[in-house]
């Protein structure tokens, strides 16, 4: 190996990225009064979506709260809960910590492991226990083939309420009117993950991406009242309380995953995937330099979870969910 | 840490010794910065991704940036090592590692077969370093920084960055 060996991942950037990004820089004068970055929150809706389908209580701020309380829960149906900007920042904020004031609550019984990449779907398939689907249709250009498929092991995780803490939390978030049931003290629910396949595909500057696992199941002590826990969670997500109220009410909840979407970078809507019902999330904004655009499909089928993602425009991103079998 | 020749460079300035003159950071900076991703993610959307995302932080806080801190060079590869940072724990956290390689060449069919071949090798050597040494060599190799500002970036001692760079490119020969 030479010297030159050790430079020769180096490139021209593309001009018209320069372009683009030179342009739009003016454009962003006006900085975020608070908060996170605008990127900062399409990274945190992003992450909300795979939340829904990687399964982990890592960050359990927003996922723990609405589905942790369920006797036995599986996913149908995806239903989007609007996060508002003020919320996005209550709940990411550095003065209220709730990853880790929920976290500590959080009982790893089987740790999430790094995913591992599988030379094809058929060995993938091997080592997630299921077979593997994939689309029967890709945009113009697109390869079918396959290029890159990981699979993450399977995730377990315990997760003990505490009251005390809870209402704290609640306190925090200057939600008062809440009463915490005494009885949920020391209550456990049980999330268990089954193995999770990402198949990834590239074109040019855009990538494509779609994530599939059986769906998550959490258990809890039957006969818990699941409605005034989930309007608990939905107040923590910032519902009011009237809101909350009607939104819990109407909710089947063992069979309805709630999908925290922060509404000021990601538009959501209802979509009918392979006859089911889906979530449709995009990124919205002004135009910038970057290529991805962003959107994400989520459905479930045949009691498995998917979830479509890249840089396609929406309509591309459905019809390939159409055809994924 | 004191100045060096880069932070009182006067085509880093326009009028005044508190204002940037952006067009001057944007067109150094940027290639160093797009580079330093080419040696952190594998694909060119990410790279460019980050790209952005770091020149937009450092846009946002231009007004902020104080000379005698730090050199231009060196305070916007810290943004851009901050925004590595973030990138690569969401990517562990909820997305599988990516391994696509996409890669831009102008050479010929076959010397651009050879370096393509020469970029997979290189990446996938790279990747399996801890992660402090995959850093020190994309701001070396990527960003084309010199130990100086790599201590200054990364907080290490200038030996140290001399060290641990010459301990992992004799790995890298090795491994080759």
């Amino acid at each position: 190996m030479d010297e030159k060996s050790l430079y020769c991942l180096r490139r021209t950037p593309p001009e018209e990225f320069v372009r683009r990004l030179q342009a739009s820089l003016p454009l962003q004068d006006a900085p975020d009064p608070v908060g996170p970055t605008r990127s900062g929150r399409a990274a945190v809706a992003i992450a909300v979506g795979i939340m829904v389908i990687a399964g982990t209580f890592m960050v359990p701020a927003v996922r723990a709260t609405a589905q942790a309380f369920l006797d036995l829960f599986r996913v149908v149906h995806f239903v989007g809960v609007p996060l508002d900007r003020q919320a996005t920042e209550r709940l990411l904020g550095t003065d209220l910590d709730l990853p880790h004031l929920l976290g500590e609550q959080v009982q790893w019984l089987q740790k999430p492991q790094p995913p591992m990449p599988y030379a094809t779907p058929d060995a993938a398939s091997a080592a997630a226990g299921y077979r593997i689907q994939l689309p029967a249709w890709m945009p113009v250009g697109w390869d079918k083939e396959v290029p890159s498929v990981h699979v993450r092991g399977p995730t377990a995780a315990r997760l003990v309420a505490d009251t005390e803490r809870l209402g704290k939390i609640l306190t925090s978030l200057g939600i008062e009117d809440v009463t915490l049931p005494e009885s949920l003290n020391g209550r456990s629910a049980t999330l268990r993950v089954a193995p999770t396949v990402s198949v990834k595909w590239v074109h040019g500057g855009s990538t494509v991406e779609l994530l599939q696992s059986p769906s998550p199941e959490v258990e809890l002590p039957a006969g818990t009242d699941l409605p005034p826990l989930a309007q608990i969670g939905l107040r923590i997500l910032g519902l009011s309380r009237d809101d909350a109220y009607r939104f819990a009410q109407s909710i089947d909840w063992r069979t309805t995953l709630v999908v925290p979407i922060p509404v000021s970078t990601v538009a959501y809507s209802q979509v009918t995937v392979q006859g089911g019902s889906g979530l449709l999330l995009e990124q919205v904004g002004p135009p910038g330099p970057r290529r991805r655009a962003g959107a994400m499909v989520l459905w479930s089928r045949d009691n498995r979870v998917f979830a479509l993602r890249g840089t396609l425009s929406s309509a591309d991103l459905l019809e390939m969910a159409q055809t994924v079998q | 840490m004191g100045l060096d020749a880069e932070s009182i460079n006067p085509m880093m300035w326009r009028s005044s010794a508190t204002e940037l003159d952006w067009n001057a950071v944007f067109a150094e900076q940027l290639p160093r910065v797009y580079n330093y991703f080419c040696y952190r993610v594998n694909n060119e959307a990410d790279v460019q991704e980050l790209t952005s995302r770091t020149l937009e932080k450092a846009w946002r806080a231009r007004q902020s940036y104080r000379p005698e801190r730090a050199s231009v060079a060196t305070w916007v590869l810290r943004i851009a090592r901050n925004v590595a940072i973030d990138h690569l724990r969401l990517v562990r956290e909820y997305a599988p590692l990516e391994e696509a390689t996409e890669t831009v060449g102008e050479d010929g069919p076959e010397l651009e077969q050879e370096s393509a071949s020469d970029r997979a090798r290189l990446q996938s050597l790279i990747r399996v370093l801890p992660a402090r040494e995959q850093e020190l060599l994309a701001l070396k190799y990527g960003a084309g920084a010199n130990n100086r500002e790599i201590a200054g970036v990364t907080g290490l001692s200038e030996s140290n960055v001399g060290t641990i760079l010459h301990r992992t490119v004799q790995l890298l020969r090795d491994r080759w």
